[in-house]
């Protein structure tokens, strides 16, 4: 299974593909891949930050509150009101994904030894900007338009990059080599 | 013939007398050109000596090159590093004997505690010393070589002396363990290994660890200490607690001094250290561990015939995270009886330890050049190992499967990162 260090090198490499096709005045062939770099540098983050979370899953399950385990394991929480645990909530095998920003907003707050994650600021704002465009291209519209630049994919790669780097240092305590 | 001590070394009748001895039954040129022996006396371990030049045809019949660190113990193994005599630098020696060179230095003891027959010692130039005795059994050459021999060496300064010749030829730390473990604790941790089924009987650990499929010295060693340190902690924990921690298996040092952790568990255990039945318990049950998976890489079709594979029980993190996990689960009965059950292979790896798995084994956090898991023997691969073994002791049919390797090395990652930022609710 790639990992992703894998989606960013194949994000860059489509990256490089588009200012190639830019330059040679291949309009399609520089459009499709400037779609699948920013997307890969979506891709990548996930990872990241998925497999951050499946650690702590990996953890003895009560050391977590149910909301927190629920969350970390991308699984419901239901109420019970029959059998056995009635009465009780309970994380159940039914899946609830979470947002990617949720999530990373939980490993900085939960693990990142008191510090906060500054929404205003320059890095959060570029990732928001890279989530809007990435999702105008997964639930494209006609009321859109999804007209990419090489500066959105090179963008894309940068926050991803910067997102891994912060959420490695403030959990992990230490900035991996990218 | 004049025997005279030098400045530096205190007079003492009965190395005179064991010079003479020596003299009188091995031909020196100073004999023959009637110069005075000067007898030394080394400034660090006290130990006596003389220098002196002996022609080959003399002394080849006295060299013993199978010298003991204990002359007194049957139980003592050769000392010595294997001689390499395929090994290009030999080669090169045998041809410069044969052509007539000439070599000094040459360290050897003078006893006849053992095989009194050949009462010269080898302890440093074995490899000359063979190459002397080559030259002169195939082409009859026999030229004068420069000795430095010894006499009275007590256990301490005899320990030193085959160091302190040994650095000279830059021989590996696990031919210093091996003497310095003869020496100063004896030939028990040798007896243990052949007990628990690591060694077989009548073999030694290597002098070249890395060369040889053996476990070393270092790691007979390290398995012993881990043990105990695992089962001080492991009493302090209840079962609820055993999974939330990260565990530091230590890996014991090699080389010229010995370990001070493996020298407080003799220390401290005394001789109920061999006899102790949880650990001969824990030993048999590694070493059942290491045949079972040497067996499925020999024997098993779909796994390449590495010998890193076959050995894989044998690397430090391994031996260090099983045998830390051993002694921690000694409190925990039924999870020690889980480990000990050797891991299932299955259709997708026939290894027991899936040393393929762990070699392609890749965490988020780790450097892309990063090996896998049990290549290396660093703090973070012992502590994955541990984790590994301690997620293996769960139940009694675990295998070593990916996700099994992923639950481990998440848990370490996870709970490092839990006591060092969590913030609750």
């Amino acid at each position: 299974m790639a990992s992703y260090r894998d989606f960013l090198d194949y994000a860059e490499s489509f990256y490089s593909q588009a200012k190639q096709a830019s330059e040679l005045g291949q309009g399609t062939v520089a459009e499709r891949s400037l779609i699948a770099s920013l997307l890969l540098s979506w891709i990548a983050m996930e990872s990241f930050i998925n497999n951050m979370m499946a650690d702590f899953a990996a953890l003895p399950p009560d050391m977590f509150s149910l909301p927190e385990r629920a969350l970390l394991t991308e699984q419901k929480l239901e109420f019970m009101d029959s059998g056995s645990e009635a009465g009780q909530f309970r994380v159940s095998d039914t899946p609830e994904y979470r947002r990617l920003e949720d999530k990373i907003l939980f490993l900085v707050a939960k693990f990142g030894m008191g510090t906060k994650l500054d929404k205003g600021g320059h890095l959060w704002q570029s990732f928001e900007a890279v989530r809007e465009k990435r999702n105008q291209i997964t639930h494209p519209r006609k009321s859109y338009d999804m007209s990419l630049i090489l500066a959105d994919a090179e963008d894309a790669l940068e926050v991803a990059k910067a997102i891994i780097r912060m959420v490695s240092e403030k959990v992990w305590g230490k900035a991996i080599g990218l | 013939m004049q025997i005279l001590f030098d400045s530096g070394a205190k007079h003492n009748p009965n190395v005179e007398t064991e010079v003479n001895q020596f003299l009188a039954e091995v031909k020196t040129r100073e004999q023959e050109s009637n110069s005075p022996i000067i007898i030394y006396q080394d400034g660090k371990k006290g130990s006596y000596y003389i220098k002196c030049t002996i022609p080959a045809k003399v002394v080849c019949n006295f060299l013993d090159l199978n010298a003991r660190l204990d002359p007194t113990n049957d139980a003592s193994y050769r000392a010595n590093r294997e001689l390499l005599l395929k090994h290009h630098t030999y080669l090169r020696m045998r041809t410069d004997a044969e052509e007539g060179r000439e070599f000094h230095d040459l360290i050897v003891e003078y006893s006849k505690v053992y095989n009194p027959g050949k009462p010269l010692k080898v302890w440093g130039g074995q490899h000359r010393s063979k190459a002397i005795q080559e030259a002169l059994e195939v082409k009859d050459v026999s030229r004068d070589h420069g000795f430095r021999v010894y006499f009275g060496l007590g256990k301490e300064q005899r320990t030193d002396l085959a160091l302190v010749s040994n650095t000279n030829i830059s021989v590996s730390n696990d031919l210093f363990d091996r003497q310095l473990e003869e020496t100063l604790v004896g030939t028990q941790l040798r007896e243990w290994c052949v007990r628990v089924g690591l060694l077989n009987q009548g073999e030694d650990f290597p002098d070249q660890a890395s060369r040889s499929e053996r476990i070393s010295v270092q790691l007979a060693r390290t398995f012993l200490v881990n043990f105990f340190r695992g089962e001080a902690e492991g009493a302090k924990l209840d079962e609820r607690e055993l999974d939330r921690h990260v565990y530091e298996p230590y890996l014991c040092q090699s080389g010229a001094f010995l370990d001070p952790e493996y020298e407080e568990v003799i220390r401290r255990l005394g001789k109920g250290l061999w006899d102790n039945p949880q650990l001969i318990q824990s030993g048999k049950a590694f070493a059942l561990l290491h045949q079972t998976q040497r067996d499925a890489v020999e024997k098993g079709k779909d796994i390449e015939k590495r010998k890193g594979f076959k050995n894989k029980a044998l690397t430090a993190s391994v031996l260090t995270g099983w045998s830390f996990v051993a002694g921690l689960l000694q409190s925990h009965p039924q999870r020690l009886n889980n480990l000990f059950q050797i891991p299932k292979a299955t259709r997708e790896f026939p290894d027991p330890l899936n040393a393929k798995g762990m070699s392609t084994f890749h965490h988020d956090e780790d450097e892309a050049t990063y090996r896998g898991l049990g290549t290396r023997s660093s703090m973070k691969d012992r502590q994955r190992m541990a984790q590994v073994f301690l997620a293996k002791s769960t139940s009694p049919d675990t295998c070593l499967d990916k996700g099994l390797l992923n639950k481990a090395v998440s848990q370490v990652r996870a709970i490092r990162s839990w006591k060092s930022g969590y913030s609750p609710l």
